[in-house]
């Protein structure tokens, strides 16, 4: 009963497979997405898909926003979506107590990379006149993860202060400490 | 869950408008800023566990509701716009919706002294 992988005063487990396995398909088509439009602002492909805004992509992709780094935007997008990805694939259904690292570094990953998004479709009609189907797409996929990655953070969090509550260092904890994980549910 | 659902929708609506309706540069300015924020977190709390995060939509619907006071906006629709939108915002993001998970007290239970996570390990440990 006590080894049950539902976290204390919870209904469900929040690193199951179920809960996990959605959010691997999201994140690798959020990869995809970025990929091309990565590949689109290297000149590599001469044209990109948007039904919407005629000039639009191709304004955004080019601008000097998005050539501010050495690298593509894209590219950094396409980065993020991969340590999504891995993030939610890797660990087992009991990751929230035994790889409390796994999970932080996840929601580390997934909560700045919306906010980033975000900050991007404010951009686009502020300060570059135009809007990029592809970009928007791929902002809302990100902005999609977020909640259904943020309950595992959160009974990891909870985890954690169980641990301190009961007088054991936190920072092994982090790290999977069995001895502490025996003692503390 | 319907009420962020209808935020969402209001987000939507307050960044399309000044296409619609051919508003000034500032005034669309201010709908392009707030806007995605609307959307953003009336999404995020579409999700149980975090549908504190509606409350943010309170700041939010204040600005709009504010934004045709503070800056020049034309055309006069404009005004109306963005006051009924962001009132629609703010009492949206009132509702809580029903709950119907548990999630061992919630993000508040970080700063508890006693969360219901805490009390099921410890009735546990006495047992």
């Amino acid at each position: 009963m006590h080894n049950s992988n539902i976290p204390p005063a919870w209904d469900y487990n929040p690193s199951s497979r179920k809960q996990r396995n959605h959010l691997v398909i999201t994140a690798v088509a959020g990869l995809c997405i970025a990929l091309y439009l990565g590949l689109y602002q290297l000149h590599i492909f001469s044209t990109v898909w948007d039904p919407f805004f005629i000039n639009g992509s191709k304004e955004v992709l080019h601008s000097s926003v998005a050539k501010s780094l050495p690298v593509p935007d894209a590219f950094l997008g396409a980065f993020a979506y991969l340590m999504d990805a891995a993030g939610a694939f890797i660990g087992g259904e009991h990751r929230w107590k035994t790889s409390p690292w796994m999970v932080l570094f996840y929601g580390m990953v997934v909560g700045p990379l919306g906010m980033i998004s975000i900050v991007l479709v404010i951009v686009q009609p502020v300060f570059l006149h135009a809007w990029c189907t592809l970009c928007l797409c791929s902002a809302a996929i990100s902005i999609s993860m977020i909640s259904p990655a943020t309950d595992e953070v959160l009974a990891t969090l909870q985890y954690l202060q169980r641990v301190k509550r009961h007088g054991y260092p936190v920072w092994k904890a982090i790290w999977g400490d069995e001895a502490i994980r025996s003692k503390v549910q | 869950m319907k009420a962020q659902l209808i935020n969402v929708i209001a987000g939507i609506w307050i960044i399309a408008a000044p296409y619609l309706f051919g508003f000034n540069k500032t005034a669309a300015d201010v709908n392009h800023i707030i806007g995605p924020l609307v959307v953003l977190f009336s999404f995020i709390a579409l999700w149980e566990v975090n549908r504190s995060a509606r409350l943010l939509n309170i700041i939010t619907g204040i600005c709009l509701l504010l934004s045709p006071w503070v800056f020049h906006f034309s055309p006069p629709f404009a005004f109306t716009i963005n006051t009924a939108t962001g009132a629609v915002v703010m009492v949206c993001s009132l509702f809580k919706g029903k709950i119907n998970h548990q999630y061992g007290g919630g993000w508040l239970s970080l700063f508890r002294k006693s969360p219901p996570h805490l009390q099921m390990t410890d009735e546990r440990t006495v047992n």
